[in-house]
């Protein structure tokens, strides 16, 4: 979708019925599955594009622009948390089981299965692998996001996955 | 799949990409309710006015207009505008609310005029925020009686039969809310039969169908405030134009598409509904029938599920939209079980009930009716259905009052 500017109400209400899912998966996704909280996240994402729409650079993705704000919103809410230690134990207090409602049964197992070991990654890691093959970003995009080079940012993506089929190799 | 198929990095990677998360239906439709109304709070109204007659000429540093004539024109009617705009500001201080709403008013047609030179989308598009003031002005004036000094009083329709000044104020605002949406139908009409505008036919159809979806919530909420007849009226012909314009944006689609998008319809139908009956039963209100009817539409929408992931999105496309038909069903069950409830004991309205409610006229066509003759029989064959079944009497009562009965649509002040 190109978004050219929003100046008003009607052009908010389409950014947010184009954006909402992914915004609201990326969040999901990364804070620890945590439904509520993702919720209120995603909303304060969009109140965020409403009050900085003047900020947005129309030359440039509005793609970009809006996982970055839903980005810096994270790493504020990282930030927020005494310690990385608690957000992990919070993380590991979530039970996995409803996320593969949709698909069949073996597969929201192995879906379920695969989340719960994306959390043995680095936090950047997970971020690359939910942005790529999640959220099915180009590189250049995530390049972008994470402001980084394209060619860096390659190789940063495809290390992160190797080390997730690590991973994954070991528990098997 | 088995864990150690994992290893292949594109089993892996298909994986990842079959992981889908959405919010749900409901939260997505309340969160942009309360977007909208932070975002429309966060701007005092005069400022609001002033910002929407820069708006007007679309003035922004990024894309200067290219028309230096139109410019100029535009900013001499700026000009003259602002003149006005003082004066009239000046000459009513004792009622600021009112002569702000006033020019607001006289923006509102500018606005329309100068969408339709820029394209027909746009004008369309205006239209369609004309009808959601007139449903949020609507919204509140249910919903707070104070607000009512901030509604015009040229909304008012005018009804020499009418003692109420709500009830004038709720018509003119439904008349003016029909005549919009009806105009912006009719542009989506007219685009349709253009090749070329194919894209924005499409986006404006998107467009019309979240905003039905929205107005239709607050009707059904308004509603169940007041037994209103252009009420009932204006959420039939939202339905309608809701149901063409959700259509015409299914052009394109694939079927796997078109069953998506007829289950996350009926998902959000689902939704409205059960808001619809928690505040029922939290009132105490009878709903049986209606949540005999949701449970009857779950199993529907179950089929449609299962279709969907079998991969028969025919078939899934027809069950959600039997599904979302029924949901619609089932919210004219709380609200005639409401209607029929509110006179017997003469209470259910905020606004002195018995002047909302419908009055018993003949003479009236059944299609103009939200309660529609095939609801006599709906409950027919379900236990204990009889006590909430439309007495024939009462069917004839489910129709409007003089007033609400005109096919013109025409707003009151225009």
């Amino acid at each position: 979708m190109k978004i050219k500017k929003i100046e008003n109400a009607t052009d908010f209400k389409s950014v947010f019925y184009s954006f909402n899912k992914k915004i609201y998966k990326y969040i999901f996704l990364r804070i620890g599955y945590r439904k509520a909280l993702a919720e209120d996240m995603t909303q304060e994402v969009f109140m965020k594009v409403w009050e900085k729409r003047e900020l947005y650079n129309t030359k440039k993705s509005f793609k970009t622009w809006i996982y970055t704000i839903a980005r810096n919103l994270l790493i504020d809410f990282y930030r927020k948390q005494d310690t990385r230690k608690k957000y992990r134990k919070a993380i590991d207090e979530i039970e996995l089981n409803s996320i593969g409602q949709d698909a069949d049964f073996d597969c929201e197992i192995i879906i379920d299965y695969v989340l719960e070991k994306m959390n043995e990654l680095s936090e950047a890691e997970k971020e690359l692998i939910i942005l790529r093959y999640i959220e099915q970003l180009e590189i250049e995009e995530i390049a972008e996001i994470i402001n980084h080079k394209y060619d860096t940012t390659k190789v940063y993506i495809n290390r992160a996955l190797h080390k997730l089929q690590e991973i994954l190799k070991q528990d098997a | 799949m088995h864990k150690t198929e994992l290893d292949n990095p594109k089993k892996l990677i298909s994986v990842l990409n079959s992981i889908d998360v959405s919010p749900d239906s409901g939260w997505k439709n309340s969160t942009m309710n309360s977007l909208l109304n932070n975002i429309t709070n966060k701007e005092p109204k005069d400022r609001k006015i002033i910002q929407r007659f820069i708006n007007l000429f679309n003035f922004s540093i990024y894309s200067p207009m290219k028309n230096k004539a139109l410019f100029y024109t535009l900013i001499a009617l700026c000009l003259i505008g602002l003149g006005t705009v003082g004066i009239a500001y000046a000459s009513n201080e004792a009622k600021p609310g009112d002569a702000l709403y006033f020019v607001d008013l006289g923006f509102e047609k500018v606005e329309v005029a100068i969408a339709g030179i820029k394209s027909e989308e746009a004008q369309g598009g205006k239209y369609l925020d004309l009808a959601e003031e007139r449903i949020s002005e609507l919204e509140s004036l249910l919903e707070d009686q104070e607000s009512l000094a901030l509604i015009p009083s040229v909304y008012a329709a005018e009804d020499e039969d009418s003692d109420s000044v709500d009830l004038e104020l709720i018509n003119g605002l439904v008349e003016n809310y029909n005549f919009n949406l009806a105009q912006a139908e009719e542009i989506l009409e007219k685009m349709e039969g253009n090749k070329n505008k194919r894209e924005s036919m499409l986006q404006l159809a998107k467009e019309m169908e979240g905003s039905t979806d929205e107005f239709e919530s607050v009707l059904v909420k308004a509603l169940s405030q007041t037994q209103n007849a252009g009420l009932i009226k204006a959420l039939e012909k939202t339905n309608k134009v809701g149901e063409r314009a959700f259509q015409k944006s299914l052009r394109g689609e694939n079927a796997e598409g078109i069953a998506e998008k007829e289950m996350e319809k009926a998902e959000f139908k689902k939704a409205m509904m059960n808001k619809h009956l928690e505040k029922k039963t939290d009132k105490g209100k009878k709903t049986d029938n209606a949540e005999n009817c949701v449970g009857e539409a779950n199993q529907i929408m179950i089929q449609a599920e299962n279709m969907y992931k079998e991969g028969d999105y025919e078939e899934s496309q027809n069950l959600a939209r039997e599904a979302r038909h029924m949901y619609q069903e089932c919210i004219r069950y709380v609200y005639r079980n409401q209607y029929k409830n509110s006179g017997e004991n003469g209470s259910g309205s905020v606004l002195e009930p018995n002047k909302y409610q419908l009055q018993e006229t003949e003479g009236v066509e059944d299609d103009q009716s939200y309660f529609t003759e095939d609801e006599q029989t709906d409950s027919a064959g379900e236990p204990g259905g009889v006590g909430n079944q439309i007495q024939p009497q009462d069917r004839d009562g489910y129709v409007g009052t003089e007033e609400g009965n005109h096919e013109e649509e025409r707003p009151g002040w225009n």
